[in-house]
């Protein structure tokens, strides 16, 4: 059965789609990253869980603090930190500069 | 200006290059002083199976990752162009995927995809769909590689929603005025006005992809399989160069890949340029 709307009230219902749309898909992006938070949060030496748990129990949050004590982690952010500070800024100037001697 | 820039890509591209080229007609095993070999490396490629089922792959990778990865990065360009509540925030995590470092998201993917734990299966099962097994099946272990691919369109993304806030706002008034719809305005206003960012779009993104399944078929499909359905070219470029150090044969498949990848852009120019051409005047 088709219903009509009234004008304003049918504008308002588009709207409302769009908006449900738009926020699924961009939940949808997100999935994958909260998943991988959920996985980090989970006990270490624990079976894996049968179902979806996004909150697993006990919540294990040293994990965290494990990784910095079994590897050089802070060392590797540092690495990432000066590769990405001496990287970007040479990029930028490089490449506008070639942008404006090409263009 | 431009001295720094060629200076760079001399030293860091053009040279490095020839060297790899040169490398092709040798025999090369990084411990003993290359030997020249002629045409015996190309003459191996034309019976070398394997070399042939990484070229399917990395060619049906291609065919279904571009047009995926461009359809998604315009349909949600598309959908988050216009003001509306909390678009910022949902444009910034359609980017956020992209920024996940390349071996991060591999590791990502190889826990969503695990057939029995993962929660893409897991999700699949609430829906009551038996889930495919991934890795372990030639045909999803490829969707699996295209699935996971086709989340970082962050890049394609961005470029679509500038192309698209250059749209003439008159021109598709214009068309409402008259009484268009809103298909008619983007078919005959929106496509050809982003039709050229959505072609070099297209192009980079056709370069990016030969490259970029590299970690993913090393980390998810754990060095190309199952049974090498995810042996796509780089893959067996690294495999013959650095695991069985055969550094001529694989400059060989590289010089081999060069020419692939030229080839599928050339087809793709050749075969858009008239499209282009057509849009521009059929308005």
């Amino acid at each position: 059965m088709r219903v009509e709307f009234p004008p304003r009230r049918r504008r308002r219902f588009e709207e409302l789609t769009l908006q449900v749309i738009a926020a699924s898909v961009a939940v949808l992006f997100l999935l994958p990253l909260l998943w991988a938070a959920a996985a980090s949060l989970r006990e270490i030496g624990v079976p894996s869980p049968r179902r979806i748990d996004l909150i697993s129990s006990p919540v294990a949050w040293e994990n965290y603090r494990t990784v910095f004590r079994v590897l050089e982690f802070h060392r590797y952010i540092a690495n990432s930190l000066i590769v990405t500070a001496v990287a970007v800024p040479t990029t930028v100037v490089f490449a506008s500069l070639t942008g404006f001697a090409i263009s | 200006m431009l001295a720094p820039y060629l200076l760079g890509l001399t030293l860091l591209v053009v040279v490095p290059a020839i060297a790899g080229f040169g490398l092709a007609f040798t025999e090369y095993n990084a411990l003993n002083p290359p030997r020249f070999a002629g045409l015996t490396n190309f003459r191996e490629l034309i019976d070398d199976d394997v070399f042939r089922i990484a070229i399917t792959n990395s060619l049906l990778y291609i065919a279904f990752a571009v047009p995926l990865r461009l359809l998604g990065a315009l349909l949600t360009a598309l959908l988050l162009l216009r003001p509306k509540r909390g678009v910022r925030l949902y444009r910034a995590l359609v980017y956020l995927p992209t920024i996940i470092p390349d071996m991060a998201w591999a590791l990502i993917w190889l826990w969503i995809l695990n057939p029995i734990y993962g929660p893409l299966n897991q999700t699949l099962a609430l829906a009551g769909i038996d889930g495919p097994s991934w890795m372990t099946d030639h045909t999803s272990a490829r969707l699996a590689i295209v699935l996971m691919m086709s989340w970082q369109i962050g890049e394609g993304f961005v470029i679509c929603l500038a192309s698209l806030q250059d749209v003439p706002r008159d021109l598709l008034d214009q068309v409402a005025v008259d009484g268009g719809s809103p298909w008619r305005a983007f078919w005959a206003v929106t496509l050809p006005s982003i039709a050229p960012g959505l072609l070099i779009l297209m192009f980079r993104d056709t370069v990016f992809s030969f490259q970029a399944n590299f970690v993913p078929a090393l980390i998810v499909g754990r060095g190309g399989g199952p049974d090498y359905a995810t042996t796509f070219l780089p893959m067996y470029i690294y495999t013959t160069a650095f695991g069985y150090l055969r550094f001529g044969y694989a400059a060989a498949m590289t010089l081999a890949m060069y020419v692939v990848t030229a080839l599928v852009l050339w087809l793709q120019f050749r075969s858009t340029v008239r499209w282009q051409h057509g849009l521009r005047h059929a308005g």
